[in-house]
């Protein structure tokens, strides 16, 4: 793995591990104040002899946040290298605790290596749902969530530079030609599972987002047979297994 | 967690830079002689006529009986080969094949690239010395699976 890589995962790992205690920390200041009457959909705390059950849960929506949130490292990232990436989300809350989200990008990302050049370009597209399994009571947004995403992607493809190979006299494997082919749209289909969290920060609706998500891809529309190596939204040169790591900011609309 | 541990684990699986399928074939042949018996030499020299004009050795042999040669990319269409018998021998006292063909090529991988397929095959005895004729026994070669060409002294 390359350094950047391992700065990248460590940053990640250190704060994925860190927010679960901010957040606890968080809903046992809030728990305190009960008596606190908030403007927005609140229920009333029954308590119960044996267990605590949230009413919440049981109540029906009244109100359904919603989220739009763009990722950040893309953007930023693409001042540094040629790798092009943005993505936005629109997440709509379903259900107390499921959030129904859709996703958009645009990708312009290229593969120099071992003798091919490949330029791919287009957007993606990902629709899915999150399930939240922490709840703060007072801030629906945040907490960690689980979800599942199906992608695709339709993209133009130019295979600049490909190799002809041939093992030598000497068993080793050797390059005798190269190359290419005509500009050509194709297409990709995914699978995602997400782990993330969001958090509100400060006090105003604006949240951070962290996710991780391992894909799985499902089946190529592919030129001349040649494996898609660049496919937006998905990851380049990584075959059928990727996992990426988003962070992002999101905000929630006031309805 | 769970999907931490998961996603370091996969995180650092990089596809194989390596190619470990079969790629381009080469040309396989074996001797023969006049009744088709398997016939095996004492030495054997073979050299590629380039398209540069230059010869490059690409056998060189004793007591053998069979033998595979590369056939080249596709931007010839042709390969010119020598073969001789003693170490320093004039080219009057050497065999040249000359082999026509056309290419298709086919994807393998992402760490083997292309492989080149070869169709329409023609041999050629342009010059004979030791070698009386040729006996071919494919048009198309795309695997090294099967002996192409029977060689008769």
């Amino acid at each position: 793995m390359k350094a950047k890589q391992i700065y990248i995962l460590f940053i990640s790992l250190f704060l994925f591990t860190t927010l679960p205690v901010f957040a606890q920390f968080k809903n046992t200041q809030k728990s305190g104040v009960s008596e606190k009457n908030k403007q927005t959909n609140k229920n009333k705390k029954k308590k119960k002899s044996d267990k605590i059950k949230f009413p919440e849960d049981t109540m029906k929506l009244v109100h359904h946040n919603i989220f739009i949130g763009a990722d950040l490292v893309g953007p930023i990232s693409s001042f540094f290298s040629e790798k092009k990436p943005y993505e936005a989300f629109v997440a709509y809350q379903y259900k107390r605790k499921i959030y129904a989200v859709a996703e958009l990008g645009y990708e312009k990302n290229y593969y120099n290596k071992t003798n091919w050049e490949v330029d791919a370009k287009g957007p993606f597209f990902r629709a899915g749902i999150n399930y939240y399994l922490t709840r703060d009571q007072y801030n629906l947004g945040e907490g960690f969530y689980i979800g599942g995403r199906v992608a695709f992607s339709f993209f133009q493809q130019n295979i600049n530079k490909y190799p002809i190979t041939q093992f030598n006299s000497s068993n080793e494997f050797e390059i005798i030609g190269y190359g290419s082919f005509p500009k050509a749209n194709v297409s990709s289909y995914w699978l995602e599972f997400v782990g993330g969290a969001k958090v509100k920060l400060f006090k105003y609706p604006i949240y951070a987002d962290f996710m991780v998500r391992p894909k799985i891809l499902i089946y190529s529309q592919k030129q001349n047979k040649v494996d898609n190596l660049v496919i937006p939204g998905y990851g380049k040169d990584k075959g059928n297994f990727n996992i990426s790591i988003h962070w992002g900011l999101s905000y929630e609309l006031p309805f | 967690m769970a999907i931490t541990i998961i996603g370091i684990i996969l995180y650092s699986c990089q596809d194989d830079d390596v190619c470990l399928d079969a790629s381009t074939p080469y040309l396989s042949f074996e001797f023969v002689n006049s009744n088709n018996d398997s016939l095996v030499l004492d030495s054997l020299y073979i050299d590629i006529k380039k398209s540069d004009g230059t010869f490059s050795n690409i056998l060189k042999s004793g007591n053998i009986y069979k033998g595979k040669i590369p056939l080249g990319d596709e931007t010839q269409g042709q390969s010119t080969f020598y073969f001789y018998y003693t170490h320093n021998a004039p080219d009057s006292e050497k065999d040249i094949i000359n082999v026509t063909y056309s290419t298709t090529s086919e994807y393998i991988s992402k760490a083997c690239g292309f492989k080149l397929n070869y169709h329409n095959l023609n041999f050629n005895l342009q010059q004979p010395y030791s070698i009386q004729s040729l006996t071919p026994l494919t048009t198309d070669i795309t695997d090294e699976s099967k002996t192409n060409l029977h060689i008769v002294y």
